[in-house]
Protein backbone atom coordinates (compact mmCIF):
# COMPACT_ATOMS: atom_id res chain seq x y z
CA UNK A 1 0.00 0.00 0.00
CA UNK A 2 1.05 3.37 -1.10
CA UNK A 3 1.57 6.18 1.27
CA UNK A 4 -1.99 8.32 1.13
CA UNK A 5 -1.80 11.60 1.45
CA UNK A 6 -5.37 13.09 2.00
CA UNK A 7 -6.61 16.30 1.35
CA UNK A 8 -8.38 17.79 4.56
CA UNK A 9 -9.68 21.14 2.36
CA UNK A 10 -11.90 18.46 0.33
CA UNK A 11 -13.96 17.24 3.74
CA UNK A 12 -15.30 20.88 3.90
CA UNK A 13 -17.10 20.10 -0.23
CA UNK A 14 -18.67 16.77 2.08
CA UNK A 15 -22.11 16.99 3.61
CA UNK A 16 -21.49 14.29 6.07
CA UNK A 17 -18.83 12.22 7.91
CA UNK A 18 -19.93 9.38 5.66
CA UNK A 19 -19.07 11.11 2.81
CA UNK A 20 -15.61 11.94 4.25
CA UNK A 21 -15.30 8.31 4.13
CA UNK A 22 -16.28 7.42 0.99
CA UNK A 23 -14.13 9.63 -0.74
CA UNK A 24 -11.09 8.99 1.06
CA UNK A 25 -11.82 5.31 0.38
CA UNK A 26 -12.05 6.15 -3.61
CA UNK A 27 -8.57 8.69 -3.13
CA UNK A 28 -7.06 5.01 -1.79
CA UNK A 29 -7.98 3.01 -3.98
CA UNK A 30 -6.82 5.56 -6.52
CA UNK A 31 -3.82 5.79 -5.18
CA UNK A 32 -3.14 2.19 -4.85
CA UNK A 33 -4.19 1.84 -8.60
CA UNK A 34 -0.39 0.15 -10.04
CA UNK A 35 1.65 2.09 -11.53
CA UNK A 36 2.36 1.47 -15.40
CA UNK A 37 5.71 1.71 -16.89
CA UNK A 38 6.74 1.72 -20.40
CA UNK A 39 8.76 -1.01 -21.81
CA UNK A 40 12.72 -0.20 -21.11
CA UNK A 41 13.23 -0.76 -25.20
CA UNK A 42 10.91 2.23 -26.01
CA UNK A 43 12.34 4.30 -22.66
CA UNK A 44 15.91 3.70 -23.94
CA UNK A 45 15.41 4.35 -27.60
CA UNK A 46 13.96 7.38 -27.00
CA UNK A 47 16.30 9.10 -24.83
CA UNK A 48 18.98 8.10 -27.07
CA UNK A 49 17.14 9.29 -30.37
CA UNK A 50 15.85 12.19 -28.18
CA UNK A 51 19.37 13.60 -27.18
CA UNK A 52 20.98 12.25 -30.46
CA UNK A 53 18.79 14.20 -32.52
CA UNK A 54 19.00 17.33 -30.37
CA UNK A 55 22.75 17.10 -30.53
CA UNK A 56 23.39 16.31 -34.22
CA UNK A 57 20.10 15.36 -36.48
CA UNK A 58 17.38 17.94 -35.48
CA UNK A 59 14.86 15.68 -36.50
CA UNK A 60 11.81 17.01 -35.31
CA UNK A 61 9.41 14.18 -35.82
CA UNK A 62 7.66 11.75 -33.45
CA UNK A 63 7.36 8.92 -35.09
CA UNK A 64 10.93 8.65 -35.50
CA UNK A 65 11.36 7.81 -31.65
CA UNK A 66 8.57 6.07 -30.83
CA UNK A 67 8.96 2.97 -32.60
CA UNK A 68 11.65 0.51 -32.57
CA UNK A 69 11.36 -0.45 -36.17
CA UNK A 70 11.50 3.68 -37.32
CA UNK A 71 13.79 4.04 -34.37
CA UNK A 72 16.46 1.37 -36.47
CA UNK A 73 15.16 2.09 -39.82
CA UNK A 74 16.48 6.05 -38.51
CA UNK A 75 19.28 4.71 -37.42
CA UNK A 76 20.51 2.87 -40.63
CA UNK A 77 19.61 5.74 -42.34
CA UNK A 78 22.18 7.47 -40.51
CA UNK A 79 24.69 4.89 -41.19
CA UNK A 80 24.24 5.05 -44.54
CA UNK A 81 24.35 9.37 -44.59
CA UNK A 82 27.74 8.63 -42.74
CA UNK A 83 29.08 6.22 -44.32
CA UNK A 84 29.12 8.36 -46.94
CA UNK A 85 29.88 11.19 -45.50
CA UNK A 86 33.10 9.24 -44.18
CA UNK A 87 34.00 8.92 -47.62
CA UNK A 88 33.57 12.13 -49.01
CA UNK A 89 34.93 14.24 -45.98
CA UNK A 90 35.97 12.21 -43.09
CA UNK A 91 36.78 15.43 -40.98
CA UNK A 92 33.10 16.09 -40.77
CA UNK A 93 32.12 12.98 -38.69
CA UNK A 94 30.75 13.29 -35.01
CA UNK A 95 32.75 10.83 -32.94
CA UNK A 96 29.69 10.47 -31.52
CA UNK A 97 27.32 8.56 -33.74
CA UNK A 98 29.85 6.56 -35.45
CA UNK A 99 28.16 3.48 -33.69
CA UNK A 100 24.26 4.02 -34.35
CA UNK A 101 23.72 0.00 -34.02
CA UNK A 102 23.69 -0.20 -30.25
CA UNK A 103 22.36 2.93 -28.00
CA UNK A 104 24.80 2.84 -25.19
CA UNK A 105 23.88 4.69 -22.42
CA UNK A 106 24.60 8.44 -21.73
CA UNK A 107 27.39 9.61 -19.42
CA UNK A 108 25.76 12.05 -17.71
CA UNK A 109 22.93 9.95 -16.87
CA UNK A 110 25.23 8.05 -14.70
CA UNK A 111 27.71 9.55 -13.11
CA UNK A 112 25.74 13.06 -12.97
CA UNK A 113 26.30 13.57 -8.99
CA UNK A 114 22.79 15.88 -8.85
CA UNK A 115 21.43 13.07 -10.40
CA UNK A 116 22.14 10.96 -7.65
CA UNK A 117 20.70 13.08 -5.27
CA UNK A 118 17.92 13.89 -6.65
CA UNK A 119 14.82 12.89 -4.91
CA UNK A 120 11.78 14.47 -5.69
CA UNK A 121 9.37 12.47 -4.22
CA UNK A 122 6.87 14.52 -2.72
CA UNK A 123 6.43 11.96 0.40
CA UNK A 124 9.79 12.85 1.46
CA UNK A 125 9.39 16.40 0.24
CA UNK A 126 9.40 18.99 2.63
CA UNK A 127 8.19 22.74 0.72
CA UNK A 128 7.37 24.83 2.57
CA UNK A 129 7.77 27.43 -0.47
CA UNK A 130 5.26 29.79 -1.24
CA UNK A 131 4.12 29.08 -4.30
CA UNK A 132 2.43 31.48 -6.28
CA UNK A 133 -1.50 31.18 -7.20
CA UNK A 134 -2.85 31.20 -11.13
CA UNK A 135 -6.29 32.15 -10.59
CA UNK A 136 -7.09 32.85 -14.55
CA UNK A 137 -9.94 30.15 -15.52
CA UNK A 138 -9.32 27.75 -17.88
CA UNK A 139 -10.27 28.79 -21.69
CA UNK A 140 -9.36 25.45 -23.03
CA UNK A 141 -6.72 27.60 -25.39
CA UNK A 142 -3.87 24.77 -25.77
CA UNK A 143 -0.69 26.07 -25.87
CA UNK A 144 1.77 23.39 -26.61
CA UNK A 145 4.49 25.31 -24.83
CA UNK A 146 3.50 26.07 -21.91
CA UNK A 147 4.74 29.73 -20.81
CA UNK A 148 5.51 30.90 -16.82
CA UNK A 149 2.61 33.00 -15.66
CA UNK A 150 4.07 35.82 -13.80
CA UNK A 151 4.04 35.12 -10.04
CA UNK A 152 1.44 36.96 -7.43
CA UNK A 153 1.39 37.13 -4.06
CA UNK A 154 -0.15 33.76 -2.23
CA UNK A 155 -0.08 33.11 1.36
CA UNK A 156 -2.45 30.08 0.77
CA UNK A 157 -0.01 27.46 2.60
CA UNK A 158 0.35 23.97 1.12
CA UNK A 159 -3.57 22.59 0.28
CA UNK A 160 -2.52 18.85 1.69
CA UNK A 161 -2.16 21.20 5.34
CA UNK A 162 -5.22 21.99 6.95
CA UNK A 163 -3.59 24.50 9.06
CA UNK A 164 -3.24 26.85 6.30
CA UNK A 165 -5.58 26.37 3.57
CA UNK A 166 -8.11 28.53 1.69
CA UNK A 167 -11.55 27.54 2.63
CA UNK A 168 -13.30 26.54 -0.82
CA UNK A 169 -16.06 28.35 -0.23
CA UNK A 170 -13.85 31.39 -0.40
CA UNK A 171 -12.67 30.46 -3.98
CA UNK A 172 -16.12 28.86 -5.28
CA UNK A 173 -19.69 30.67 -5.92
CA UNK A 174 -22.57 28.16 -4.98
CA UNK A 175 -24.33 29.30 -7.86
CA UNK A 176 -22.95 30.27 -11.36
CA UNK A 177 -23.30 33.95 -12.29
CA UNK A 178 -24.24 34.58 -15.59
CA UNK A 179 -23.84 37.44 -17.69
CA UNK A 180 -27.64 37.41 -19.38
CA UNK A 181 -29.38 36.98 -16.01
CA UNK A 182 -27.47 40.55 -14.99
CA UNK A 183 -30.02 41.95 -18.23
CA UNK A 184 -32.26 39.58 -18.61
CA UNK A 185 -35.70 40.61 -19.86
CA UNK A 186 -39.56 39.11 -21.43
CA UNK A 187 -42.01 39.99 -23.25
CA UNK A 188 -45.37 38.20 -23.85
CA UNK A 189 -46.74 38.26 -27.73
CA UNK A 190 -49.92 40.22 -27.56
CA UNK A 191 -51.53 38.24 -29.80
CA UNK A 192 -51.59 35.02 -31.92
CA UNK A 193 -48.81 34.31 -34.29
CA UNK A 194 -49.98 33.21 -37.62
CA UNK A 195 -47.11 31.54 -39.35
CA UNK A 196 -47.13 32.39 -43.47
CA UNK A 197 -47.39 29.33 -45.79
CA UNK A 198 -44.16 27.93 -47.18
CA UNK A 199 -43.90 27.96 -50.99
CA UNK A 200 -41.45 25.37 -52.84
CA UNK A 201 -40.90 26.14 -55.89
CA UNK A 202 -44.01 27.63 -56.56
CA UNK A 203 -45.63 30.76 -55.91
CA UNK A 204 -48.47 32.17 -54.17
CA UNK A 205 -49.82 33.41 -57.18
CA UNK A 206 -49.93 30.28 -58.92
CA UNK A 207 -53.13 29.23 -57.42
CA UNK A 208 -52.28 25.55 -56.37
CA UNK A 209 -53.82 23.80 -53.63
CA UNK A 210 -51.46 22.58 -50.69
CA UNK A 211 -49.18 19.59 -50.88
CA UNK A 212 -50.84 16.55 -49.13
CA UNK A 213 -48.08 14.45 -48.57
CA UNK A 214 -45.18 16.52 -46.76
CA UNK A 215 -42.40 14.76 -44.31
CA UNK A 216 -39.76 16.77 -42.86
CA UNK A 217 -37.39 16.44 -39.88
CA UNK A 218 -34.82 18.39 -38.01
CA UNK A 219 -31.44 17.15 -38.34
CA UNK A 220 -28.92 18.64 -37.50
CA UNK A 221 -25.05 17.97 -38.53
CA UNK A 222 -24.45 16.13 -35.10
CA UNK A 223 -20.60 15.89 -34.77
CA UNK A 224 -19.96 14.47 -31.05
CA UNK A 225 -22.47 14.68 -28.07
CA UNK A 226 -20.72 17.58 -26.23
CA UNK A 227 -21.09 16.12 -22.70
CA UNK A 228 -17.33 16.66 -21.82
CA UNK A 229 -17.25 13.12 -21.12
CA UNK A 230 -14.79 12.86 -23.73
CA UNK A 231 -13.41 14.59 -26.61
CA UNK A 232 -12.86 18.29 -26.21
CA UNK A 233 -12.17 20.55 -23.43
CA UNK A 234 -15.41 21.65 -21.79
CA UNK A 235 -15.12 25.47 -22.09
CA UNK A 236 -12.63 25.28 -24.93
CA UNK A 237 -13.60 27.21 -28.33
CA UNK A 238 -13.20 24.44 -30.09
CA UNK A 239 -15.76 22.01 -27.39
CA UNK A 240 -17.99 25.38 -28.23
CA UNK A 241 -17.96 25.20 -32.18
CA UNK A 242 -19.08 21.28 -31.31
CA UNK A 243 -21.87 22.06 -28.92
CA UNK A 244 -22.93 25.00 -31.58
CA UNK A 245 -22.91 22.06 -34.44
CA UNK A 246 -24.70 19.65 -32.48
CA UNK A 247 -27.61 22.42 -32.23
CA UNK A 248 -27.69 23.13 -35.71
CA UNK A 249 -25.55 26.26 -36.38
CA UNK A 250 -22.18 25.89 -38.42
CA UNK A 251 -19.63 28.25 -36.53
CA UNK A 252 -16.84 29.19 -38.52
CA UNK A 253 -13.65 30.78 -36.86
CA UNK A 254 -14.16 34.48 -38.69
CA UNK A 255 -17.82 34.17 -36.18
CA UNK A 256 -18.14 35.93 -33.12
CA UNK A 257 -17.63 33.17 -30.42
CA UNK A 258 -17.04 34.01 -26.21
CA UNK A 259 -16.85 31.93 -23.42
CA UNK A 260 -17.30 31.84 -19.79
CA UNK A 261 -16.48 29.43 -17.98
CA UNK A 262 -16.97 28.64 -14.15
CA UNK A 263 -16.81 26.39 -12.12
CA UNK A 264 -19.03 26.65 -8.87
CA UNK A 265 -19.96 24.31 -6.05
CA UNK A 266 -22.59 22.06 -8.20
CA UNK A 267 -19.99 21.83 -10.92
CA UNK A 268 -18.67 23.48 -13.87
CA UNK A 269 -21.11 26.17 -15.42
CA UNK A 270 -20.14 27.44 -19.53
CA UNK A 271 -22.21 30.60 -21.41
CA UNK A 272 -21.34 30.78 -24.55
CA UNK A 273 -22.21 33.65 -26.71
CA UNK A 274 -22.12 33.30 -30.80
CA UNK A 275 -22.97 35.20 -33.09
CA UNK A 276 -22.70 33.91 -36.87
CA UNK A 277 -21.04 37.06 -38.76
CA UNK A 278 -21.61 35.70 -42.46
CA UNK A 279 -25.17 36.23 -41.86
CA UNK A 280 -25.36 38.72 -39.88
CA UNK A 281 -26.98 37.05 -37.46
CA UNK A 282 -27.94 38.21 -33.74
CA UNK A 283 -26.18 36.95 -30.94
CA UNK A 284 -27.81 33.71 -29.42
CA UNK A 285 -26.35 32.86 -25.64
CA UNK A 286 -26.20 29.06 -24.02
CA UNK A 287 -25.88 28.33 -20.96
CA UNK A 288 -24.47 24.80 -20.04
CA UNK A 289 -23.67 22.71 -17.45
CA UNK A 290 -21.14 20.12 -17.46
CA UNK A 291 -22.61 17.24 -17.04
CA UNK A 292 -26.20 18.08 -17.81
CA UNK A 293 -26.10 19.84 -20.91
CA UNK A 294 -27.54 23.08 -22.28
CA UNK A 295 -29.74 24.77 -19.78
CA UNK A 296 -31.07 27.57 -21.48
CA UNK A 297 -30.89 29.86 -25.13
CA UNK A 298 -31.24 33.30 -24.88
CA UNK A 299 -30.65 35.78 -27.33
CA UNK A 300 -29.38 39.36 -27.16
CA UNK A 301 -31.35 42.61 -28.22
CA UNK A 302 -29.55 45.68 -28.88
CA UNK A 303 -32.79 47.50 -29.05
CA UNK A 304 -33.33 46.53 -32.47
CA UNK A 305 -36.60 44.93 -32.47
CA UNK A 306 -37.19 45.25 -28.39
CA UNK A 307 -35.33 46.80 -24.88
CA UNK A 308 -31.78 45.97 -24.87
CA UNK A 309 -31.10 43.02 -23.05
CA UNK A 310 -30.96 38.97 -22.95
CA UNK A 311 -34.65 37.70 -23.73
CA UNK A 312 -35.12 33.37 -23.32
CA UNK A 313 -35.94 31.40 -26.28
CA UNK A 314 -36.99 28.02 -27.45
CA UNK A 315 -34.10 25.68 -28.32
CA UNK A 316 -33.32 25.19 -32.32
CA UNK A 317 -35.32 21.53 -31.72
CA UNK A 318 -38.27 23.09 -29.83
CA UNK A 319 -38.80 25.73 -32.33
CA UNK A 320 -38.71 22.74 -35.14
CA UNK A 321 -42.09 21.76 -33.94
CA UNK A 322 -43.94 24.40 -34.97
CA UNK A 323 -43.22 23.06 -38.26
CA UNK A 324 -46.83 20.84 -37.95
CA UNK A 325 -48.23 24.23 -38.15
CA UNK A 326 -47.21 25.37 -41.73
CA UNK A 327 -49.11 24.68 -44.48
CA UNK A 328 -46.32 23.43 -47.45
CA UNK A 329 -47.21 24.48 -51.25
CA UNK A 330 -45.03 22.66 -53.90
CA UNK A 331 -44.92 21.47 -57.63
CA UNK A 332 -46.32 17.98 -56.27
CA UNK A 333 -48.39 16.99 -53.73
CA UNK A 334 -45.47 14.81 -52.25
CA UNK A 335 -43.02 16.38 -50.45
CA UNK A 336 -39.81 15.45 -48.48
CA UNK A 337 -37.34 18.21 -46.67
CA UNK A 338 -34.87 17.35 -44.46
CA UNK A 339 -33.51 20.33 -42.76
CA UNK A 340 -29.53 20.53 -41.15
CA UNK A 341 -28.94 23.48 -40.77
CA UNK A 342 -30.05 26.96 -38.60
CA UNK A 343 -29.25 30.71 -38.15
CA UNK A 344 -30.40 32.57 -35.68
CA UNK A 345 -32.21 36.30 -37.37
CA UNK A 346 -34.89 38.28 -37.00
CA UNK A 347 -37.90 37.88 -39.16
CA UNK A 348 -41.34 39.85 -39.50
CA UNK A 349 -43.79 37.45 -38.44
CA UNK A 350 -47.56 38.60 -38.67
CA UNK A 351 -49.33 38.63 -35.67
CA UNK A 352 -53.21 38.49 -34.99
CA UNK A 353 -54.79 40.81 -32.52
CA UNK A 354 -58.57 41.39 -31.96
CA UNK A 355 -59.18 40.46 -35.33
CA UNK A 356 -56.40 42.50 -36.71
CA UNK A 357 -52.89 41.62 -38.54
CA UNK A 358 -49.93 43.36 -37.91
CA UNK A 359 -46.38 42.56 -39.02
CA UNK A 360 -43.70 42.36 -35.93
CA UNK A 361 -40.36 41.62 -35.77
CA UNK A 362 -39.25 38.58 -34.10
CA UNK A 363 -36.09 36.39 -33.31
CA UNK A 364 -36.39 33.95 -35.48
CA UNK A 365 -34.49 30.42 -36.59
CA UNK A 366 -34.03 30.16 -40.16
CA UNK A 367 -33.57 26.72 -41.08
CA UNK A 368 -32.09 25.54 -44.06
CA UNK A 369 -33.67 22.15 -45.57
CA UNK A 370 -33.37 20.10 -48.94
CA UNK A 371 -36.36 18.61 -50.87
CA UNK A 372 -34.84 15.10 -50.90
CA UNK A 373 -37.79 13.10 -52.61
CA UNK A 374 -37.39 14.88 -56.13
CA UNK A 375 -35.61 17.65 -57.27
CA UNK A 376 -32.86 18.10 -54.15
CA UNK A 377 -33.63 21.89 -54.12
CA UNK A 378 -32.85 23.97 -51.18
CA UNK A 379 -35.85 25.85 -48.87
CA UNK A 380 -35.85 28.11 -46.02
CA UNK A 381 -38.15 28.07 -43.58
CA UNK A 382 -38.65 30.86 -40.80
CA UNK A 383 -39.75 29.95 -37.57
CA UNK A 384 -39.95 32.15 -34.49
CA UNK A 385 -37.65 31.17 -31.72
CA UNK A 386 -39.70 33.40 -29.05
CA UNK A 387 -40.55 31.52 -26.12
CA UNK B 1 13.44 23.66 -1.10
CA UNK B 2 16.97 22.51 -1.26
CA UNK B 3 15.78 19.95 -3.84
CA UNK B 4 13.99 22.50 -6.05
CA UNK B 5 17.19 24.58 -6.06
CA UNK B 6 19.20 20.99 -7.00
CA UNK B 7 16.46 20.74 -10.19
CA UNK B 8 16.62 24.64 -10.77
CA UNK B 9 20.48 23.64 -11.53
CA UNK B 10 19.97 20.70 -13.05
CA UNK B 11 17.44 22.46 -15.44
CA UNK B 12 19.76 25.15 -15.96
CA UNK B 13 22.92 23.06 -17.32
CA UNK B 14 19.97 21.35 -19.33
CA UNK B 15 19.20 25.03 -20.99
CA UNK B 16 23.11 25.37 -21.63
CA UNK B 17 23.76 22.04 -22.75
CA UNK B 18 21.60 19.39 -24.57
CA UNK B 19 23.31 16.35 -22.95
CA UNK B 20 22.23 17.41 -19.56
CA UNK B 21 19.02 16.85 -20.72
CA UNK B 22 19.33 13.09 -19.66
CA UNK B 23 18.70 13.46 -15.89
CA UNK B 24 15.72 14.96 -16.39
CA UNK B 25 14.24 12.35 -18.91
CA UNK B 26 15.52 9.42 -16.73
CA UNK B 27 13.50 11.15 -13.49
CA UNK B 28 10.20 12.13 -15.08
CA UNK B 29 10.14 9.61 -17.86
CA UNK B 30 8.68 7.21 -15.55
CA UNK B 31 5.58 10.10 -14.27
CA UNK B 32 4.82 11.11 -17.66
CA UNK B 33 4.71 7.59 -19.17
CA UNK B 34 2.15 6.93 -16.20
CA UNK B 35 0.09 9.94 -16.45
CA UNK B 36 -0.25 9.98 -20.28
CA UNK B 37 -0.93 6.33 -20.47
CA UNK B 38 -3.92 6.13 -17.69
CA UNK B 39 -5.14 9.47 -19.68
CA UNK B 40 -5.12 7.70 -22.92
CA UNK B 41 -5.08 3.98 -21.71
CA UNK B 42 -3.25 2.59 -25.14
CA UNK B 43 0.26 1.61 -25.14
CA UNK B 44 1.18 2.92 -29.08
CA UNK B 45 -0.30 6.04 -28.54
CA UNK B 46 0.98 6.70 -24.88
CA UNK B 47 4.23 5.91 -26.41
CA UNK B 48 3.84 8.25 -29.02
CA UNK B 49 2.47 11.12 -27.29
CA UNK B 50 5.61 10.55 -24.44
CA UNK B 51 7.81 11.03 -27.13
CA UNK B 52 6.37 14.40 -28.14
CA UNK B 53 5.94 15.59 -24.72
CA UNK B 54 10.17 15.04 -24.05
CA UNK B 55 10.55 15.94 -27.78
CA UNK B 56 8.77 19.66 -27.00
CA UNK B 57 10.69 20.31 -23.64
CA UNK B 58 13.81 19.51 -25.27
CA UNK B 59 13.19 21.97 -27.76
CA UNK B 60 11.54 24.49 -25.73
CA UNK B 61 13.38 23.97 -22.19
CA UNK B 62 15.03 27.18 -23.01
CA UNK B 63 11.93 28.71 -23.20
CA UNK B 64 11.22 27.79 -19.54
CA UNK B 65 11.56 30.30 -17.03
CA UNK B 66 11.52 29.57 -13.13
CA UNK B 67 9.49 31.80 -11.49
CA UNK B 68 5.91 30.69 -10.09
CA UNK B 69 6.00 27.25 -11.57
CA UNK B 70 8.71 23.71 -11.11
CA UNK B 71 9.68 21.98 -14.03
CA UNK B 72 7.38 19.10 -13.23
CA UNK B 73 4.57 21.29 -13.68
CA UNK B 74 5.82 22.66 -16.67
CA UNK B 75 6.73 19.16 -18.03
CA UNK B 76 2.96 17.96 -16.79
CA UNK B 77 1.83 20.64 -18.85
CA UNK B 78 2.97 19.67 -22.07
CA UNK B 79 1.96 16.21 -21.88
CA UNK B 80 -1.44 17.24 -20.79
CA UNK B 81 -1.72 19.72 -24.02
CA UNK B 82 -0.50 16.73 -25.85
CA UNK B 83 -3.44 14.97 -24.78
CA UNK B 84 -5.83 17.03 -24.99
CA UNK B 85 -4.40 17.84 -28.52
CA UNK B 86 -4.59 14.01 -29.08
CA UNK B 87 -8.45 13.43 -28.40
CA UNK B 88 -9.02 16.87 -30.82
CA UNK B 89 -7.20 15.31 -33.40
CA UNK B 90 -8.62 11.97 -33.70
CA UNK B 91 -11.82 10.01 -32.96
CA UNK B 92 -12.24 8.43 -29.04
CA UNK B 93 -8.64 6.12 -28.83
CA UNK B 94 -9.19 1.96 -28.90
CA UNK B 95 -7.89 1.31 -25.62
CA UNK B 96 -5.72 -1.57 -25.35
CA UNK B 97 -5.76 -4.71 -23.42
CA UNK B 98 -2.09 -4.82 -22.70
CA UNK B 99 -2.61 -2.34 -19.70
CA UNK B 100 1.05 -1.81 -20.01
CA UNK B 101 4.00 -3.29 -17.97
CA UNK B 102 2.62 -2.97 -13.91
CA UNK B 103 4.66 -1.98 -11.70
CA UNK B 104 3.47 -4.81 -9.15
CA UNK B 105 1.54 -3.30 -6.22
CA UNK B 106 2.62 -4.44 -2.51
CA UNK B 107 -0.15 -7.43 -1.51
CA UNK B 108 -0.36 -9.74 1.34
CA UNK B 109 -2.25 -12.20 0.04
CA UNK B 110 -3.40 -13.78 -3.68
CA UNK B 111 -6.97 -12.67 -2.49
CA UNK B 112 -5.59 -9.08 -2.13
CA UNK B 113 -4.01 -9.61 -5.80
CA UNK B 114 -7.22 -10.08 -6.93
CA UNK B 115 -8.94 -7.47 -5.51
CA UNK B 116 -5.87 -5.27 -6.77
CA UNK B 117 -6.61 -6.39 -10.51
CA UNK B 118 -10.29 -6.17 -10.23
CA UNK B 119 -9.81 -2.52 -8.74
CA UNK B 120 -7.82 -1.53 -11.20
CA UNK B 121 -9.70 -2.70 -13.94
CA UNK B 122 -12.73 -1.20 -12.92
CA UNK B 123 -11.19 2.13 -11.63
CA UNK B 124 -9.79 2.32 -15.51
CA UNK B 125 -13.29 1.94 -16.75
CA UNK B 126 -14.81 4.46 -14.59
CA UNK B 127 -12.20 6.93 -14.81
CA UNK B 128 -12.99 7.16 -18.59
CA UNK B 129 -16.18 7.94 -17.98
CA UNK B 130 -15.19 11.50 -15.78
CA UNK B 131 -14.27 14.73 -17.18
CA UNK B 132 -11.47 15.05 -19.21
CA UNK B 133 -10.44 18.12 -16.37
CA UNK B 134 -11.82 15.35 -13.12
CA UNK B 135 -9.29 12.90 -15.04
CA UNK B 136 -6.25 15.00 -14.92
CA UNK B 137 -6.74 16.35 -11.56
CA UNK B 138 -7.15 12.95 -9.62
CA UNK B 139 -4.29 11.39 -11.88
CA UNK B 140 -1.99 14.14 -10.92
CA UNK B 141 -3.41 14.63 -7.38
CA UNK B 142 -3.52 10.74 -6.58
CA UNK B 143 -1.06 8.90 -9.00
CA UNK B 144 1.21 11.67 -9.72
CA UNK B 145 1.33 12.80 -6.52
CA UNK B 146 1.24 16.64 -7.08
CA UNK B 147 -0.05 18.86 -4.45
CA UNK B 148 -2.94 20.90 -5.66
CA UNK B 149 -1.50 24.44 -6.06
CA UNK B 150 1.01 22.31 -8.55
CA UNK B 151 -2.05 20.73 -10.21
CA UNK B 152 -3.94 24.53 -10.36
CA UNK B 153 -0.76 25.34 -12.21
CA UNK B 154 -0.98 22.34 -14.57
CA UNK B 155 -4.35 22.78 -15.10
CA UNK B 156 -4.67 26.66 -15.52
CA UNK B 157 -7.30 26.92 -12.50
CA UNK B 158 -7.50 28.43 -9.69
CA UNK B 159 -6.72 25.94 -6.26
CA UNK B 160 -10.32 25.76 -5.79
CA UNK B 161 -11.53 24.89 -9.15
CA UNK B 162 -9.12 21.65 -8.76
CA UNK B 163 -10.73 21.11 -5.35
CA UNK B 164 -13.84 21.22 -6.89
CA UNK B 165 -12.87 18.57 -9.43
CA UNK B 166 -11.28 16.38 -6.93
CA UNK B 167 -14.44 16.11 -5.56
CA UNK B 168 -16.90 15.68 -8.37
CA UNK B 169 -13.97 13.01 -9.52
CA UNK B 170 -14.09 11.31 -6.53
CA UNK B 171 -17.80 11.65 -6.44
CA UNK B 172 -18.63 10.40 -9.61
CA UNK B 173 -15.92 7.70 -9.63
CA UNK B 174 -17.62 6.23 -6.04
CA UNK B 175 -20.75 6.43 -7.68
CA UNK B 176 -19.60 4.29 -10.76
CA UNK B 177 -17.36 1.97 -8.73
CA UNK B 178 -20.75 1.38 -6.04
CA UNK B 179 -22.57 -0.22 -9.18
CA UNK B 180 -19.32 -2.97 -10.41
CA UNK B 181 -18.41 -5.49 -8.79
CA UNK B 182 -15.75 -3.49 -6.41
CA UNK B 183 -18.51 -3.54 -3.64
CA UNK B 184 -19.25 -7.30 -3.97
CA UNK B 185 -15.44 -8.13 -3.97
CA UNK B 186 -14.99 -6.36 -0.88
Amino acid sequence: MRQFEWDKSLEELCSSEQEVQDLKEVASMFCDMQKTESSSSFRDSLKNNLLKNEKVLKIPRRKLFTRPLFATAAAAAVLVIIALSVFSNPRQIDPKITSPGDYPPLEIAQVDPLVSELDLTPGGEEDTNEQPNVDVPGNGKIDPVPEVSKPKDNTSGDPGSSATHTPIEDSLKEEPEFEAWRNEKSFKLAGNLLLSPVYYNVTAEEGITPSQNVNYNWKPSKTVVATGVAGETVGSKAWARELLLNEGFMPSEADYLRINSQETQKGLFVEVFYRDLKSSGLTLVLHFQEGKGILAYYYEDMGEAKEAGFYPILSPSKAFEQAKNLEWFGPTQRLNFSFQEVTLTYHLFTIEENGVEKSIKLPAYCFLGMETFNNGGVLKVYLPAVK
Amino acid sequence: MLIDEREQEIVSRAQNNPDSFAPLYDHYFPKIYNYIYHRVQNTQLAEDLVSETFYKALSNIKKFQWQDRTFACWLYTIARNQVIDQFRRQKPVLLDDSKGEMTEPEVNSPEEKVLMDITRDEILEAIKTLSSDQQDALLLRFHEDLKIKEIALVLNKNEGAVKALLFRGLKSLRKKLEGGDYHEAV
